[in-house]
């Protein structure tokens, strides 16, 4: 049944796509934009570290080549070239020191920090260091006097502030993380525009839907990209099922409320004959017909609550193992209990052994109570009525790998059968033999016992065969797979 | 026994109490009836009865509730559940609950008054020295039995196998538990010689409300059908 509770559910809810992806996207660029920055850190560093140490390099080779050895002395002619390659940079300021051999102090700034090298390679080493509350970037190159007086290394460190460097670092810095900021929020915009045409054709469906009327069921008619068709092709295949629900569903209340309120008339129609009737006879023949017919209103609601109830338990039942020989004479036991005052026989045979299948119990029981009931009630007074457990042939039209073994429990009567052509109709519900056959046997069925039979074997993946019998009977035989 | 039997019914729905009442006083079984769990409980505590019929849908405290707390505290009386609900979810959990019996509405008065009878007789059992099947009476002491007030004469080995019926009515009787009940190891009966006894026994039950069906395949059946 549908209640306004299932109706108004809500699906459980992960969030905007766009959003999702938007942001990954954002955090993917961050992730870029950070590697990017350390690379550009790095090469601004360098780049600016590598001219102007070129420039302190030049003046340090200068003032090395004026070093010359006068009488046994080291003298040193600071030449003005090498002092003005460095004024370039007019904010910042100069330092030198230079040392003889032994790293005795010739000249310039004598607390110049210097470092001991001690390499004596002849290449220039620089370094950073503090000197007079700035930092300043230091050369330091060597040279090796081999004069008749004088032999050594005489080493000049030249110093410069960085304030023209850190500027270069800065333009450097700032300019590629300015085109790269750019190139970002591009990108953003770009996965932005993209994403809105990448999910239109999914609003498109939503607006579709939307507008529609509840009752409407049609297709969708939406052109889509190939890779939203198959959503729709799913919607629609959706659509038409639940239409095709509906449909039965209509039909099967068309079919209840017009049996049932036949039955409540004819019970009606006698309480009001009976209430002019004259003799206690007549009084008492009508009582015996509103019984027959509350009887049957009995019967027909029993029935259309089980095959309500075994049709909801087709869709959420969990399979459990079910000993088939202790329910069938579990089964049999009840209904000979029933019929005991009848003299209706009954037989139980067993050819398939200790049986054990998934499936659902309570709805078993009710199929198979429900074949028996059928089997007594349009059956002989004399009625025999057999159940039998047998080892399953592999029924038709079941897929070649399905290599499950099968069981059968047969239902048998002596009634008049089921006419050959009347048989697959017979399954559907609300289908009943003609009313001469009913008349007939003084019984009245609701057609719903079969239907109710049907519904349950196809919960469990089996199939239901009629045949009759010779001379006379009916056998209805329940295909199962054993799992 | 038998004679009569005091019925404590707990029903909510006034017209089918008083339709069920009015059957069983007309059967000559005088029957209380309240309309709440609660009101049975206070009267179960100053009165005893045969049996309860006890709804199991009750407004205010379940049916079920009455049913737990009364085989907890140990009170053996025999309880019938009437249940609307359907029926099969109910049932075993209804007898697991400690229900003798359980019968789905709706349901016919007659129905309802032999599963009572059935109740009854197999709560007192082959205790007493009286057992009364509808108009079939045995007095297991005596040997005696007598169908509508008339005695009947009966071999030593067809009481055997009434005793044996008696004592699983409603049930499967299998021929392998005749052999072990009714027959000695030296005996050795053959299947035959049990379809013969059975077969005399039911002629001789002609007429009297004890039916013994066969199942083939399974073995037999009685039942009471009063």
């Amino acid at each position: 049944m549908l209640t306004t509770d299932t109706i108004l559910f809500s699906s459980p809810h992960s969030g905007s796509l766009h959003r999702q992806l938007i942001i990954r996207m954002f955090l993917l660029l961050m992730v870029t934009l950070l590697v990017l920055g350390i690379g550009v850190w790095i090469y601004a560093q360098r780049a600016s570290d590598l001219s102007h140490d070129r420039l302190l390099t030049g003046a340090g080779l200068a003032i090395l080549d004026s070093v010359r050895e006068q009488s046994g002395r080291i003298e040193v002619d600071i030449p003005y070239a090498a002092m003005g390659i460095l004024a370039l940079a007019r904010d910042d300021k100069v330092y030198y020191r230079i040392t003889g051999p032994g790293g005795r102090y010739l000249t310039g700034y004598p607390d110049l920090p210097v470092r001991d090298v001690e390499t004596h390679t002849g290449t220039p080493v620089f370094y950073n260091a503090e000197y007079k509350g700035e930092s300043v970037r230091i050369a330091l190159q060597e040279k090796f006097l081999t004069e008749q007086n004088v032999r050594g290394w005489v080493t000049v460190a030249v110093a410069q502030t960085t304030q023209a460097r850190t500027e270069l670092f800065r333009e450097i810095m700032l300019g590629a993380l300015g085109i790269l900021s750019l190139v970002i929020l591009l990108a953003l915009a770009g996965t932005w525009v993209a994403i809105s045409r990448a999910l239109g054709p999914l609003y498109a469906i939503r607006r579709e839907i939307q507008r529609r009327e509840p009752t409407d069921l049609t297709p969708l008619t939406i052109e889509t990209p190939d890779e939203v068709t198959p959503l729709v092709e799913t919607i629609n295949m959706f659509m038409r099922r639940l239409q095709e629900n509906l449909d039965t569903i209509k039909m099967f209340i068309a079919n209840a409320a017009h049996q049932i309120r036949t039955s409540l008339s004819t019970v009606q129609a006698q309480i009001n004959l009976a209430q002019h009737d004259q003799t206690l006879e007549q009084l008492s023949q009508r009582i015996m017909k509103i019984n027959d017919g509350h009887q049957r209103l009995n019967r027909l609601t029993n029935q259309l609550l089980t095959h309500a109830l075994v049709t909801h338990r087709a869709d959420t039942f969990q399979p459990e193992s079910i000993h088939l020989t202790g329910l069938l004479q579990d089964i049999l036991v009840q209904t000979v209990r029933d019929h005991a005052h009848t003299s209706v026989e009954f037989g139980f045979h067993n050819e398939a052994g200790d049986i054990t299948i998934a499936g659902d119990t309570i709805s078993l029981r009710e199929a198979v109570n429900n074949l028996l009931h059928n089997a007594i009630k349009y059956g002989p007074e004399n009625n025999q009525v057999t159940i039998q457990l047998q080892p399953g042939r592999v029924p038709e039209n079941v897929p070649a790998d399905d290599d499950r073994q099968w069981v059968e429990i047969w239902v048998d009567d002596e009634g008049p059968g089921i006419p050959k052509d009347f048989q697959l109709e017979a399954l559907k519900r609300f289908s009943r033999l003609g009313e001469k056959q009913a008349q007939e046997h003084q019984v009245l069925g609701s057609g719903l016992g079969l239907a109710i039979a049907c519904a349950v074997l196809e919960a469990h993946e089996g199939r239901i065969v009629l045949e009759n019998l010779h001379p006379v009977g009916l056998r209805v035989r329940l295909c199962l797979p054993v799992k | 026994m038998l004679k009569s039997m005091r019925v404590l019914l707990i029903e909510d729905n006034p017209e089918l109490a008083e339709a069920i009442a009015e059957y069983f006083r007309h059967q000559g079984h005088p029957l209380d009836w309240v309309n709440s769990a609660e009101k049975a409980e206070s009267v179960l505590q100053y009165q005893s009865f045969d049996m309860l019929v006890l709804d199991i849908n009750l407004p205010g405290k379940n049916g079920d509730q009455l049913l737990k707390a009364m085989r907890k505290r140990g009170d053996p009386t025999p309880v019938l559940v009437l249940t609307a609900r359907s029926a099969i979810d109910d049932r075993v959990s209804v007898l697991d609950l400690g229900a003798d019996d359980y019968l789905v509405k709706p349901f016919d008065s007659r129905e309802l008054m032999a599963r009572c009878r059935a109740l009854l007789r197999r709560e007192r059992g082959l205790a007493s020295n009286e057992i009364r099947c509808g108009n079939l009476v045995f007095q297991p002491d005596a040997n005696r039995v007598l169908i509508n007030g008339q005695e009947v004469e009966f071999r030593q080995r067809e009481i055997q196998l009434l005793e044996c019926f008696l004592r699983d009515l409603d049930h499967i009787v299998t021929k392998e538990k005749i052999y072990q009940r009714v027959y000695t190891f030296d005996e050795a009966p053959t299947p035959n010689a049990v379809e013969q006894n059975v077969a005399r026994l039911r002629k001789k039950l002609t007429g009297s409300s004890l039916v013994i069906k066969t199942v083939r395949g399974l073995g037999y059946l009685a039942h009471v059908d009063d």
